[in-house]
C-alpha cells in the first residue's frame, strides 16, 4: 500500500518535473538575454572592432529574436542536445558530463558529513540545555564564516603546512578511492561547516519539541530505554522537518560549489556556471542550468519519498484514500 | 563521551552503538584521507624571494593586457628595420638554451598554474592575453627579449626596408616543421596570416594594415602595407599572438585547433589527457627545431583562478610555477616563491567624453586636469598596490620611449589648482560625473578610492559597478558613461593607439579626435629609427589634454618555485617571458 502511494508521489512529481524544467530554462534564457552583452563579446577579444563584433552576432544567431532562439534551442534539448559552447565550441553535455562528477562528489559528500555531525550535534543539544546554547552560538559561527575564506585558512593548514592533502584539483574516483576522498575532503570541509550548523540547529529544535511529548513520558514510564527512546521514536519523529533541511542543504551546496571549486580550483559545474555566465555562453549556461533542475528535481524526490518512509500520516493517507475508492466501487 | 553515554541514560550500550555509526561516519574522511602521502607536496623548505615585487594591490591580470598593450620599447636595437636584416646566429631565448648542458627529455613534469583559459585553443582566432597557453605550442615568428630588443624565432631575418614603415620582409629559418611534420615554409606563413586576417577578431585588427603578402621564395615573403605601420615587428612575438604560426593543415581544419595543436612550438597537447577547463597536458614535439630547448618530458597547465590558491600550490609543491597577480604578490615573495614582475597596465579613469556630449564638464580641458590635479597617485598607489614608485600620471611607463619624466609634474597632485581650474571652467561649485566600474582586478576599489579624494576639491563621482568583464565592455561602448575605470597594458605609442586613441577604439568609444594628436601620429607611423622623440610629444599632448586619469601602472607578475629559472619579466617584454625556457637550475 505505502509502496503504491510512493510510486504515484514519484510519477506526479516526474509529470511536474517537465514543466518544472521548460519553465527553468525559459526563465534563465530570458536572464540571459536581458543582461548586457553577450558571447560575440567574449570570443573577439578586447581591442576588436564594433563591425568585427556584429559580424560574430550574425555568425551565432544572436540577431535572432528571444523567443526563436530559445525554440530552436528547445526543440533539440528535447531530443537531448544541448548543442555546442559558443565560446569553446565543444558539445555542451560532453563538457557537463565531464564536470558532474567533480560537483556530485562535493555535494553528495557535504550531505553525508552534514547530516551525520549535524543530527549527532543536534541530538545532542536536545538533551543538554547547557550544549544546547553551545550549538545555538556555533551555528550562528558556522553560518557566518565565508566559504571562500574557510577553504584558503584549510588549504594552509592542511595542504600547505600538513600536507595530508592537495591543495586544489579533483582527482577522479578511477584513480583510486583514497586519492580522490583525499582531493575533496577539504571542499567537502568547507561547504559543510554552514550546512552543519544549520542542520545541528534545525535538529536540535525538532528533537527538543519531540522529547518533550507526551508518548516519550509514556514510553520512559513504561521503563523503554533511553536511547532507544532518542533514536527509534523521538528521532522518528522528528525526521520530517530534519529531511526537509538536508533537501536545502543539498541544493545550497549545489550553489556553494560556485565559490568553493574556484577556491579549489575545482572544474565541476558550479565554476562552469560561473563561466558561462561571465562569457555569456548561451547554450553552456542552458547545459548548467537544466543540469542543476534535473538534480533539485531529483533531490526533492529523494526527500518526498523519505517523507512517505517517516512520516506516518502518509500511510494513513494512502490508506484512508484506498478505503474511500474502495467504498466507491462497492456502490 | 562520558557525557554522551550519561546522557542516553539508562541503556548505555545501545546508545554507545549508535553513537559509534555516528562517530565512525564522521571519521570515515578524515581517516581514509590522512593515510598516506601526497605525492605532490614537496618537502622543500620556502625559499628567499629572488626578485622583490609589489606588495599588496590591486590586480592586472593578464588578461587585463591586449595584444597592442604588451608591446614594448626599443625594437630597433636589434630588430633589422629598414631592411636590416636579424643576422640567423644572434642570441635568442631558445638559442641560449643551447648552450645548457641539459639535453631534452628527461626533466620530469612541469606543472604551471594559469589562471584562466582562451575561449579556443586555436591561436588563430584566440586572445593573445592568453598567451600563457599558446607559447607552448607555437613558437613566434620573432621573440621579444627582456632587454626590449627582437631576436629571430621561426624568422631569422625580419624588419622594414622601405623609408616609409610600409614594406616588410620576412626570411624564414631552414629546416623548421610542424608538429604534425609538414614543412614551415613561405606559403605556409602566408596561408597562416591570410587565416588570422579573415578572422572577425582583435587579433586581425593587428594586421589591420597590411595590403598584401606575396611569397618571394621558398623561405622569403613580402607584406605590403596600406598604411605606415611600424609596430608590426611586435605583433609577430610571443606576446601578441599573430606571430605563433600554425600549420597549413591546422588551418586548413580549423575545428581540430580547439582541442589540439598544429604549430612549430616545444610542446604538442595531448588531448586524450585533457580535460577542458581544467588540465591541459603537453609532451615534446619531435619535430621542434631545437631540441636543446626542451626541458620537460611532460608540461601540464592547470587551471587555478584563484590568485591566492595559486600561491599556495606552489608552496605546497603541486604546481611549479604559475601566473601571478598584484593582490598577492607580497604573499608570494613572503613564502618565498620567485616574484617576476614588471609594471605594465595603466590604471586609472579614462575620461571618454572628451567633447562633452552626455557630460558637459568633461568637454573642457580644464576640468579634465582638474581631475588629474585631484588625485593623490602616491597616497593610492601605497594603498592599492603597496608601492609608491608604481604612480602613473602619464601614458607611458618609465623604460618605455615614449616616457618623459619631466610630464609627471604637469598633473601633479595638487588641489588647489584643481579647485582653481574647476571655478575657472565654471564649476566652482562642485560638479557631477558618471563613472563606470567593474568588480574586476580591484579596479572598483580604485574607484571608490579616486572618488573620495575627488570629493576633496569638489567633484563628485556617480559609479555604476557592474560585475563582469563583457557588461563592463557593453557599458563602455554605449556612450553612456562619461567615465569608465581603466586598464589599459603600455607599451609603445602605436599599441596606444590601436584600442586607446584610434577613433574606432572600444577605449575611445566617443570617437574624439584630435588633430594635434593625429598629425603626431602620422608623423610617428612613418618614423624610421628611433622613434623616441615623437612618442614623447604624443605622450605630452595625451597630458595636455589630459585624455585620461592614469593613477598608477599596476604590475604583471609570474610566480616560480625555487630551483627554476630561465624567465623574466621586464618593462623590455612587456612582462610577457618566453614560458617553454622555464627549466631546472
Amino acid at each position: 500500500m505505502r509502496a503504491a502511494a510512493v510510486l504515484r508521489l514519484v510519477a506526479r512529481r516526474l509529470a511536474w518535473s517537465i514543466p518544472l524544467a521548460v519553465a527553468a530554462t525559459l526563465v534563465s534564457f530570458i536572464l540571459v538575454a536581458l543582461l548586457p552583452g553577450d558571447a560575440a563579446v567574449s570570443l573577439v577579444g578586447q581591442n576588436a572592432s564594433l563591425e568585427q563584433i556584429e559580424q560574430v552576432r550574425e555568425d551565432l544567431g544572436l540577431h535572432d529574436p528571444v523567443w526563436t532562439q530559445y525554440g530552436q534551442w528547445l526543440s533539440r534539448a528535447v531530443r537531448g542536445d544541448l548543442g555546442d559552447s559558443m565560446v569553446n565550441r565543444q558539445p555542451v553535455v560532453g563538457q557537463l558530463n565531464d564536470r558532474l562528477a567533480p560537483s556530485m562528489s562535493l555535494i553528495a559528500g557535504v550531505v553525508v558529513v552534514a547530516t551525520v555531525v549535524g543530527v549527532a550535534i543536534g541530538i545532542l543539544g536536545a538533551r543538554r540545555g547547557r550544549v544546547g546554547r553551545v550549538v545555538d552560538s556555533v551555528s550562528i559561527t558556522g553560518l557566518a564564516i565565508p566559504d571562500f575564506w574557510l577553504g584558503l585558512v584549510l588549504v594552509v593548514a592542511f595542504a600547505v603546512h600538513l600536507g595530508w592533502f592537495p591543495p586544489t584539483g579533483y582527482v577522479p574516483w578511477s584513480d583510486g578511492i583514497g586519492p580522490w576522498l583525499r582531493s575533496v575532503a577539504l571542499p567537502i570541509i568547507t561547504l559543510s561547516v554552514p550546512a552543519t550548523a544549520i542542520l545541528a540547529r534545525q535538529t536540535r529544535e525538532a528533537m527538543s519539541t519531540a522529547l518533550n511529548q507526551e508518548y516519550v513520558r509514556t514510553l520512559r514510564a513504561a521503563g523503554i530505554g533511553e536511547g532507544s527512546i532518542v533514536f527509534r521514536h523521538a528521532l522518528r519523529n522528528a525526521a520530517i522537518p530534519i529531511l526537509t533541511v538536508v533537501g536545502l542543504v543539498f541544493v545550497g551546496a549545489l550553489g556553494g560549489t560556485v565559490a568553493v571549486e574556484s577556491v579549489f580550483a575545482i572544474s565541476g559545474l558550479g565554476r562552469t556556471a560561473m563561466q558561462a555566465t561571465a562569457t555569456r555562453d548561451l547554450p553552456l549556461i542552458q547545459g548548467v542550468v537544466v543540469y542543476f533542475t534535473l538534480i533539485v528535481i531529483a533531490v526533492n524526490l529523494l526527500v518526498d519519498c523519505a517523507y512517505g518512509y517517516f512520516d506516518p500520516r502518509f500511510h494513513s493517507r494512502a490508506t484512508e484514500s484506498r478505503a474511500k475508492s474502495l467504498r466507491l466501487g462497492d456502490l | 563521551m562520558s557525557v554522551l553515554f550519561r546522557g542516553f541514560g539508562q541503556q548505555p550500550t545501545s546508545s554507545l552503538r549508535a553513537l559509534r555509526w555516528i562517530a565512525a561516519m564522521v571519521a570515515v574522511t578524515a581517516l581514509l584521507a590522512s593515510c598516506g602521502n601526497n605525492d605532490d607536496v614537496s618537502d622543500e623548505p620556502p625559499t628567499e624571494p629572488e626578485t622583490t615585487a609589489p606588495a599588496d594591490g590591486e590586480e592586472a591580470a593578464p588578461e587585463a593586457t591586449t595584444p597592442a598593450d604588451e608591446e614594448q620599447a626599443e625594437p630597433e636595437a636589434t630588430a633589422p628595420a629598414d631592411g636590416e636584416e636579424a643576422a640567423p646566429e644572434a642570441t635568442t631565448p631558445a638559442d641560449e638554451e643551447q648552450a645548457e648542458p641539459e639535453g631534452p627529455p628527461g626533466g620530469g613534469t612541469l606543472t604551471f598554474g594559469i589562471v584562466a583559459i582562451p575561449p579556443s585553443l586555436n591561436p588563430g582566432i584566440g586572445d593573445p592575453a592568453y598567451n600563457a597557453v599558446y607559447q607552448w605550442a607555437y613558437d613566434p615568428l620573432v621573440f621579444l627579449q627582456p632587454d626590449g630588443t627582437f631576436a629571430p624565432g621561426l624568422a631569422v631575418e625580419f624588419g622594414h626596408t622601405d623609408d616609409r614603415n610600409m614594406r616588410y620582409e620576412l626570411t624564414l629559418r631552414e629546416g623548421v616543421k610542424f608538429s604534425d611534420g609538414t614543412d614551415l615554409d613561405a606559403e605556409a606563413v602566408k596561408g597562416h596570416f591570410d587565416y588570422v586576417r579573415s578572422q572577425p577578431t582583435a587579433l586581425a585588427q593587428q594586421f589591420a594594415r597590411v595590403e598584401d603578402i606575396t611569397v618571394t621564395g621558398p623561405l622569403s615573403l613580402v607584406i605590403e602595407l596600406s598604411e605606415p605601420d611600424p609596430g608590426l615587428t611586435f605583433n609577430l612575438a610571443q606576446g601578441f599572438g599573430g606571430g605563433n604560426i600554425i600549420s597549413p593543415k591546422g588551418i586548413e581544419s580549423p575545428e581540430t585547433l580547439d582541442l589540439g595543436t598544429a604549430g612549430a612550438g616545444p610542446y604538442i597537447l595531448v588531448a586524450a589527457d585533457s580535460v577542458v577547463g581544467d588540465t591541459y597536458t603537453f609532451v615534446p614535439n619531435p619535430h621542434y627545431w631545437n631540441p636543446d630547448r626542451i626541458h620537460w618530458d611532460e608540461v601540464v597547465l592547470r587551471v587555478i583562478p584563484n590568485s591566492s590558491s595559486m600561491v599556495e600550490a606552489i608552496r605546497a609543491g603541486q604546481i611549479q610555477a604559475g601566473q601571478g597577480d598584484p593582490t598577492t604578490m607580497a604573499a608570494a615573495a613572503d613564502a618565498g616563491i620567485s616574484v617576476l614582475s614588471a609594471p605594465q597596465v595603466m590604471f586609472g579613469l579614462n575620461l571618454v567624453d572628451r567633447h562633452g556630449e552626455v557630460s558637459a564638464p568633461l568637454g573642457d580641458e580644464r576640468v579634465r586636469r582638474a581631475l588629474n590635479h585631484g588625485v593623490d597617485r602616491e597616497a593610492l598607489a601605497a594603498a592599492l598596490l603597496g608601492d609608491t614608485s608604481l604612480t602613473l600620471s602619464q601614458y607611458a611607463i618609465e623604460g618605455q620611449r615614449g616616457y618623459d619624466p619631466s610630464l609627471n609634474a604637469v598633473n601633479a597632485y595638487n588641489p588647489d589648482r584643481a579647485r582653481q581650474l574647476l571655478a575657472e571652467a565654471g564649476y566652482g561649485d562642485g560638479v557631477t560625473i558618471g563613472v563606470l566600474t567593474v568588480s574586476l582586478f580591484s579596479l572598483d576599489t580604485m574607484v571608490e578610492a579616486v572618488a573620495g579624494q575627488l570629493a576633496e576639491v569638489g567633484v563628485a563621482l556617480d559609479i555604476t559597478a557592474v560585475a563582469d568583464p563583457t557588461s563592463y565592455f557593453v557599458g563602455m561602448t554605449s556612450k553612456e558613461h562619461p567615465a569608465v575605470a581603466l586598464a589599459y597594458g603600455l607599451g609603445t605609442m602605436q599599441s596606444l593607439h590601436v584600442g586607446f586613441i584610434d577613433p574606432l577604439g572600444p577605449f575611445n568609444p566617443f570617437g574624439v579626435v584630435d588633430e594635434q594628436l593625429d598629425s603626431l601620429y602620422e608623423e610617428y607611423f612613418s618614423t624610421v629609427g628611433d622613434s623616441s622623440d615623437v612618442e614623447q610629444r604624443i605622450n605630452a599632448r595625451l597630458v595636455d589634454q589630459a585624455w585620461a586619469l592614469p593613477v598608477m601602472a599596476s604590475p604583471i607578475a609570474w610566480y616560480v618555485a625555487e630551483g627554476l629559472t630561465g624567465i623574466e619579466a621586464t618593462g623590455g617584454n612587456g612582462a610577457i617571458p618566453t614560458l617553454a625556457d622555464l627549466r631546472r637550475e
